[in-house]
Order: structure tokens, then sequence, then C-alpha cells
């Protein structure tokens, strides 16, 4: 886990993909999948609620990215 | 107990401390007001009030432009085909500015300086049970707490991040009490959406020189699946049981209630199969801000909830800092012994929320309707309580059968007082009325609060399933239209459309419940707009005695006839009167043609604007001292109102670019153009520059925005702006063909405020509402005409419209008043006026327009037009349609 308090000033790294430019696959292998404590009704999945941000900030999320949440679609 | 005589039942409009309800008779207003508030309330509802018309002198730049973004800038939302204007109740900016006043102005710390604000003088150190800032706002059930929450949460992210030496925060523990109300304020939250999408919480960039949307950079983190804590701000929405620390949960009487099975687990514990505890995530955070959800559950110094705020908080002075805020947000800040928690600096209370029809009316049977009812001799619970059970079906059967004609559902809430005598209604309602067959939800819970998620027999998906069940009841697509429970759903289920509630159960002081949080799930209105609903209650007479020590809040619970053969009260429905046989609905029918616009703006033409062609008179151009150029305040050139003020900061610097950017917002708004911000900027930018002052001027100077401010500027810019681009972009295509036709029996049931209307014999309509007495006796007259077949008002829902140019010079929609069919072949559209105003003369032009276009392109039915101005329909009164045509000739030739 990445700590903010240990990072304050951590640079962002620009040549890196983002969240919400990763595929579900992609996000996961880096890190990991959801831990499938959430209670909240459909449950929640980081990668995926990073995907939905970005279509909510007016970004261009990658068409292969948005394959694993069809229901973003429309977002 | 009355609401002042002046009080207002527009939600938007600002109130003034003076008129604001009070839990005492009018004549006590002067020596008992503040006893019987909130404490620190009345107090700071005045000088928050000299806060906000001293246009919110003491706020840092960052709060008042966030101020004046939410509460003074034009939101304007773009529909399917029109714009409307969104807006913040003032309940919610009053909320917002008194946390900005304390903390930008008073600058709290700690319960001392909140004190001060009290004048009763009953309010003493040893009522705060917290050592650091903690606010509570109180709103009434269903008047947009969530709204708050994101207000508030916003402000401290850009107050932290603008403003050097913010006391505040850019990390959020927001905290629900349970599952269900977690997932409500997730609904919210999700994708961030009230920030980035739902609301305008977010000024666009470039607003008073900032990049907000961009710099909010913020995480949303869900209970503990974090992952990784984003170094520019982040969200952490959990229920409260996720942020107990470790393994040492101190006993709390909240562990002791019955929503576990619905509600979600009581943990033992944080995540036992977590990597990451959230619980220590909070704890190792430098700077974090608590917001809570249903705060009424902070009562006690002794509760988990209170011990693991208190806990961040110690945490966080070891490092040296604090926890920046703690809100509160909850309808009902009460200890259980009734005292209302001390820390309220804001209330709305249910009284007003209901005199504003923010939400329902609540409605009580009458003497007469209550005499009927009884309990009988019986064991069995439905067949004591029959008769309230019975009463409520037949209100619920009525609510049911009007809010169907709109596409609605009406439910059915009934509260028991065991788990056994849920199952005993349900199957009492679904074998005694057919309606409710199969349509019946039962949410089960159990009173002693020992049934965990592992030992309840349902899983994760079950109790899923009953959440989505029970917060998706409004749908017409879910089968329920009644649900049963014991009375646990006292918050977070929070659906619209209960209009019916029947209390089977008495409640008592160790329910720990309020009659608030009884009526709560039926107070959510169904529809928008202030239009009055209700909602009925019947129960036994505990329970009724229960509910009626709500008037002590100042509640009047409206008395009504209930039962078989009484008048449901709902809102005024409007629809084609199938039910009245005596009607020859295709007789009665109009078919109305709807023609191509002839006028429409052509946007790409915006980038031709020739600003050096504009014509406009130069302005001088004036030098102003360091006094005068100090604060530089806007100012609508039509109300007077403070627009927009630039303060220079230390420097002297000041930044052109937010009020170039302020111009081109104004000109949008008022032109309702939903795109070309980037174009008009630069044209703006260019037009002050080179020719407003008829010479060639510095941009970045304060003189020059000095120079802005003045209202003849202000004036030249805006209306020069607006004529250009009317002439430029608003076009006639000179012609217009038949897009379509409406037939007004097709129109869909509408709903109007409660009303004088009349019953017509002549219309396809069941009744006519008029907008003035005129339109009602004009409606009468019609009735009477023997030469008219039939009429119809044109309501909205007919969307019947026509475009036209007003007197700006801007694209504009008339609704003209009736039609008039007098034969198979010819109808009439009148437009009946009280008092003219500078649009009717080119709206009747307009029409006239209309009337020749559509009866050059088509010959099956012709068009004529007639206007009824009141005076003259009042002098000559005409006996026959005939009559009116003939004599009402104004606008004709």
């Amino acid at each position: 886990m990445d700590d903010i308090n240990k990072e304050p000033n951590r640079p962002i790294e620009r040549t890196e993909k983002q969240p919400w430019q990763m595929t579900k696959a992609e996000y996961e292998a880096k890190y990991g999948a959801p831990r499938g404590t959430s209670t909240v009704t459909g449950s929640f999945s980081k990668h995926k609620s990073a995907v939905e941000i970005a279509l909510n900030r007016g970004l261009q999320v990658p068409a292969e990215v948005l394959k694993d949440y069809p229901d973003l679609m429309d977002v | 107990m009355a609401l002042h005589p002046n009080f207002p039942e527009n939600p938007h409009e600002i109130l003034d401390p003076s008129i604001r309800w009070f839990p005492a008779d009018e004549a006590l207003r002067n020596t008992s007001f503040e006893k019987l508030l909130p404490p620190l309330v009345p107090e700071l509802r005045k000088q928050v009030k000299k806060f906000r018309d001293s246009n919110y002198e003491g706020a840092t730049p960052t709060s008042r432009s966030l101020l004046n973004w939410w509460f003074k800038t034009p939101h304007l939302v773009q529909k399917a085909d029109s714009t409307s204007e969104f807006k913040y109740f003032f309940s919610q900016r009053e909320a917002l500015e008194t946390i900005i006043y304390l903390i930008d102005v008073v600058k709290v710390k700690d319960k001392f300086d909140l004190i001060r604000f009290d004048h009763s003088g009953a309010v003493s150190a040893n009522m705060f049970d917290e050592t650091w800032k903690r606010f509570v706002v109180k709103m009434a059930t269903g008047a947009g707490k969530t709204k708050v929450m994101s207000l508030a949460l916003a402000w401290s992210f850009y107050h932290k991040l603008y403003e050097k030496s913010s006391p505040m925060a850019r990390n959020f523990l927001v905290i629900a009490p349970n599952i269900i109300v977690l997932d409500r304020i997730y609904k919210d939250f999700q994708g961030l959406r009230i920030f980035l999408k739902d609301d305008p919480v977010l000024p666009y960039d470039g607003f008073d020189g900032r990049n907000w949307k961009s710099d909010f950079q913020i995480d949303l983190h869900i209970q503990d699946d974090v992952h990784i804590t984003s170094p520019t701000g982040n969200i952490f929405l959990t229920n409260i049981h996720r942020v107990y620390s470790g393994n040492d949960i101190p006993a709390s009487a909240d562990d002791d209630n019955s929503m576990d099975y619905f509600l979600g687990p009581k943990p033992t514990g944080a995540s036992t199969d977590s990597q990451v505890d959230l619980s220590r995530i909070v704890r190792d955070i430098d700077e974090i801000m608590v917001i809570n959800d249903e705060a009424h559950h902070v009562h006690d110094p002794k509760n988990a909830w209170f011990k693991s705020i208190q806990d961040i908080h110690n945490r966080l002075q070891q490092k040296g800092t604090a926890l920046s805020l703690q809100l509160d947000v909850t309808a009902t800040p009460k200890h259980s012994n009734g005292a209302i928690f001390v820390q309220t600096v804001s209330d709305y209370p249910l009284v007003e929320a209901i005199k504003q029809n923010v939400v329902k009316h609540p409605l009580v049977p009458d003497g007469p309707s209550r005499a009927k009812l009884s309990e009988k001799k019986s064991s069995k619970f439905t067949e004591k309580y029959s008769d309230y059970i019975n009463l409520g079906v037949i209100e619920w059967r009525k609510a049911y059968e009007e809010h169907k004609k709109l596409d609605k559902k009406a439910i059915l809430f009934i509260m028991t007082d065991d788990t056994k005598n849920c199952d005993d209604v349900a199957e009492y309602l679904e074998n005694t009325y057919p309606d409710l067959k199969d349509a019946v939800l039962v949410i089960h819970t159990k009173n002693n609060g020992e049934i965990s998620e592992s030992t309840s027999g349902k899983n994760k998906e079950e109790l899923d399933k009953l959440r989505h069940e029970a917060n998706t009841i409004d749908s017409n697509e879910s089968r329920y239209k009644a649900i049963i429970s014991v009375m646990v759903l006292r918050e977070g289920w929070d659906v619209r459309n209960v209009t019916t509630i029947v209390g089977l159960r008495a409640f008592t002081a160790q329910n720990n419940i309020l009659p608030e949080q009884a009526l709560g799930r039926g107070l959510r209105k169904m529809y928008q707009g202030n239009i009055q609903e209700f909602v009925s209650i019947v129960g036994t007479p505990a329970f009724m005695d229960f509910v009626e020590s709500i008037q002590q809040e100042g509640v009047e619970l409206e008395r009504g006839s209930m039962g078989s053969g009484s008048t449901p009260r709902t809102p005024l429905v409007v629809e084609v009167d199938t039910e009245n046989l005596k009607k020859d609905l295709d007789a009665l029918d109009i078919e109305i043609p709807v023609m191509t616009p002839r006028v429409y703006r052509e946007y790409k033409n915006l980038g031709s604007l020739d600003v050096s062609k504009f014509g406009h008179k130069p302005v001088e151009y004036r030098t102003f001292s360091d006094n005068e150029l100090r604060e530089i305040v806007f100012k609508d050139i039509t109300t007077g109102v403070i627009t927009h003020t630039t303060i220079l900061d230390a420097t002297g610097m000041i930044d052109f670019n937010s009020v170039a950017g302020y111009f081109a917002q104004v000109i949008m708004k008022d032109l309702r153009l939903v795109s070309g911000y980037a174009v008009l900027y630069g044209k703006v930018k260019e037009f002050i520059s080179n020719h407003l002052f008829g010479k060639e001027i510095e941009l970045d100077s304060a003189n020059t925005v000095r120079n802005l401010s003045e209202v003849e500027t202000t004036r030249t810019i805006i209306e020069t702006f607006k004529k250009r681009i009317n002439d430029l972009t608003v076009q006639d295509k000179g012609d217009a063909e038949v897009r379509d036709y409406i037939k007004l029996r097709n129109t869909r049931p509408f709903i109007a405020k409660e009303q004088g209307f009349i019953v017509p014999k002549k219309s396809v309509f069941n009744k006519v509402i008029g907008d003035s007495h005129l339109e009602l006796e004009f409606s009468t007259y019609l009735e009477n005409c023997e030469d008219v077949i039939s009429y119809a008002k044109n309501y909205l829902a007919v969307h019947f419209k026509i475009d036209y140019v007003n007197a700006d010079g801007d694209i504009s929609n008339y609704y003209p008043d009736f039609f008039v069919k007098v034969s198979d072949k010819e109808v009439y559209i009148v437009e009946t006026k009280g008092l003219e105003d500078l649009d009717v003369p080119l709206k009747m032009q307009r029409l006239k327009q209309w009337c020749e276009d559509i009866n050059r392109v088509q010959k099956k039915i012709r068009f004529d037009f007639v206007f009824v101005d009141e005076a003259s329909f009042k002098k000559y009164v005409p006996k026959t349609f005939k009559q009116l045509s003939d004599n009402f000739r104004e606008y004709k030739s």
C-alpha cells in the first residue's frame, strides 16, 4: 500500500498508464483483485470506480477498457 | 406554534431570521424564541445573515468563489428539448454559509468559540463531549442532506488546496450508520457523480482564475477496499462498523437494535479478511475531516461511533495536528432524553420543509373517521387490528389509482411489533386483497439484534437482493406494492412513493425512536416542483398518540375524512376525461399541427462576430484611487445584486481572465447558449481590450477591472454582445412545414397545485385550471357558447408552442392559451390577456404568421386567432364565439 504520509510530494508518473486506462486484467495484475469485502449493493470495484470517475470527468476511456464494463457505456 | 404569516412557500427564497419557525406562540417570539431552538442557532442565523449581506466579508477568496458559484451563479440544465435552472434550497445554502462563517470568519477552534453564540445562557462547556471541532447540521428528512455533505466536502478540499494555513482537509471519512444508508450515499457518490455530473458542485475551470474541475483530484474508496490512497485527496465512504479499531469495540446501546438482518452484519471487529484495514488507514492520515450521515447515532461519548472518532483525533494529535472538522448531518440531533445536540449550528425544521412543499404533508384521519375504528378482541394480530389495516388499504388504493394515472406506483407501508406479526399481516394482505397478491415485501428483522450475516442463513446475495427490492420498490418494474416491517426502517430507506403508513404498534421512549423518524419514510416527495403532496397516516390509538406528539415540533397534522367514499388527498390530476361516458371524446378532440420552427439560432456563426463593428458608444476609461481598487464588485445590471467580486491580493496582481469569463458566462446565460464559451470568451477579451473604451487598454490591470465593474460599462458589454449575437445568430427560415400533429386526447395526465378549476362539458380534459381568473371566466364563457363544439386549455403537457423572437431579440417559446373548435373545419387559437407586456405584440404577430403558414400548407382545417383583452371582454360580453371573433380584431390587420 502506498501511504500518502510517506510520499506527500510524489510526482505523478506521466508515462505510466492511469488505472482508468488499464483493462481490468491489467489493473488486477498490478493492484490485485477486488477484496470482495464490500457490502454495498452490487459490490464495489476500485477499477470500475476509476473508470466511472474518468468517464464522468469527460475523459476518453479506451474502448478495450469499457469492454469490461458494458453497463458504463451510457455514462 | 404557527409559522410566521410572511413565511414563504418558495424553498429557494432567503429566509430572514425574524420569520423562522419557533415552537411557541407568536406572542412569545420576543421572550422564548432562543430557548426553544438549538441554542446556538438563533444568534448564528443573525450573524450569517450579516455575513451574506456583506457579500461574505471575511471569507477566504476560495470560500467566496465557491459561495458565489453555488448560490449566486445560475446553473442551467440542458434537457432533451428545454433548458431549466437548478438552484440549491436556501436551507442548504444557509448550512454551508454557516460552516464557512464559523471557519473563515470566527476561526472556531473548539467548543469555547461556539459557546459564545449561545444567548440562552443554558449552554456550558460540559455539554460538549468532544475536544475537536464539531458542527451539527439539522435538516428535515428529505430536504437534501446529501447535497450539503457534497458541498461541505468540496469546500474543505479546495480550502486546503488553495488557502495557505487552511485548517481543513482533503481526506474525508464519510460514515453511515448501516449498510442501507451507505448504499444510499454510495448511489450519489458512485463515480463521484454528485461532484462531476449530477450537481454544480465544482465551478468550471477558469472561474475566478482557478482550475476547479481539473484540480479536484480525489479518489473514492468504499469500506476497506482501499488498495492505494491518493496523495491529492481521498473519500473513504463506509459504514461505521469498518471504522472501529481492531479488537476492542466498546459496548454500545446501538449494538442492541434489530436492524442487522436487513441492514447488514454487525461486525465483530474490522474486516478480518482484509489485508488493508480501513480503521488503520484513517488513523494514519495526517489530515482528515469526518462527515457523519444520520448522525443522531453519535449521541453519547460512550458509544463506539464517538470513540472511533475520538481515537482518530487522538492519533492526529500525537502527530501534532487534529481532526479538521466533524460535520454531522441529521434530521433529529437529539439525545435519548430529548435534549438537542448543542453543537447544532444550522436548523431547517420539518415544519418549514412541509410549508415549503419540500416534503409531503402528513394527513391523519379526522374524528368521525377515527371513531369507526376499534381493536377487536382476538389473539390473532390481524383480526385484532383489521379495522386499521383495512382503512390503510382503502386509503392506499385511492392514492394508487390517482398516481397510476401519472405512471407512478403508490406504496403502502405497514409497521408491526414483531416479525411473527409481520408474517401474519403479509399473509392477511395477500389473501384478503386480490390487488396485493404476490405484491407484499416483508422485511424480516428481530428485536434482539443477535442475528448476524453468518448465522441468519442469509448469504450476501440474498441480503443484497432484499435491500435491492426494498430500495427499488418505487419502480414500476418492481412487483411489490406494500412493504411490512417491524419499526426498524427508521432511516436510510428513503423511497419516494410511500403514500400510506399504517402503524400497528406503540412507541415508547425505550424504543429510542422519534416521531419524525417514524414518519420520515413517507415524507420524501414523488414529484418535482412546488406541488403539495400528502402521506396518509393511520394506526392504533397508541401509534397515533406517538405520531401526534410531533406537533410539539410545530408540525400541523392535517386531518381529513378517510375510508370509503372520501376523496383522495392527492395532487390535482388533469387528464383526458375517459371516465366520463357522457363525453364524445372523438368529437371533442382537436388536432393541432406542429410546424417546423421558423426562427432558429445558427450556433456556428458565433465565430464570425466582428467586435470591431459593434457600433456601440465607447465608454469613458476612468482612473481610480487605490482605495477604490481594493475590492471590485460586479452587479447584475437589472437587479443590482452583487454577482461577482474581485479582491486584490497582497501583491496587487489581478486576474483579468476571471472577469472576462464572468462576462462570457452572463451573456451565455442570458441568451441560454449552452455551447460556444471558448469562442465567446475570446471575443469578449478582444472587445474589451481594443474597442470598449474607444482605445486599446491594458487588460491585466486593476484599474481596467475596476472600470469594467461600473454599471454603464457592464451594461454596454452585456447588452451589446447580446444584441450582436442575436442579430448574427437568430435567423428566420422564411417558411415552415407541418412536422407532426398533436391530438389533445393523447395528452398524458399531469399534476397541478391545488387551485380553482371548472369541470368542463366541452373539453376532452376532466378539469380546466387557469393561470388567472380571466382564464376560468373565459372557459365558462366558451362552455356557454352555442357555436363552440369544443375547446381546451393549452397546458404545457399538450406540448404546443410557437417559436418567436422576443423583445430582447432572443428566441423564445410562446404558449397560446386556448384552442377553440367551431366546426370540423375551423379552429381558433385564443390568447387571453390581463396586462400587456412588450412581448405581446411580438407573440401575436408570430401567431398570425403561424396561422398564415398552416393555412398555406394544408386546407383540411382553417386556423385563425383571436386576442382577448380582459377589459374589453368584461365590457362587451359577447354571447357567441362568432361575436367574439368578429369584434375582437386587435392584431388582425
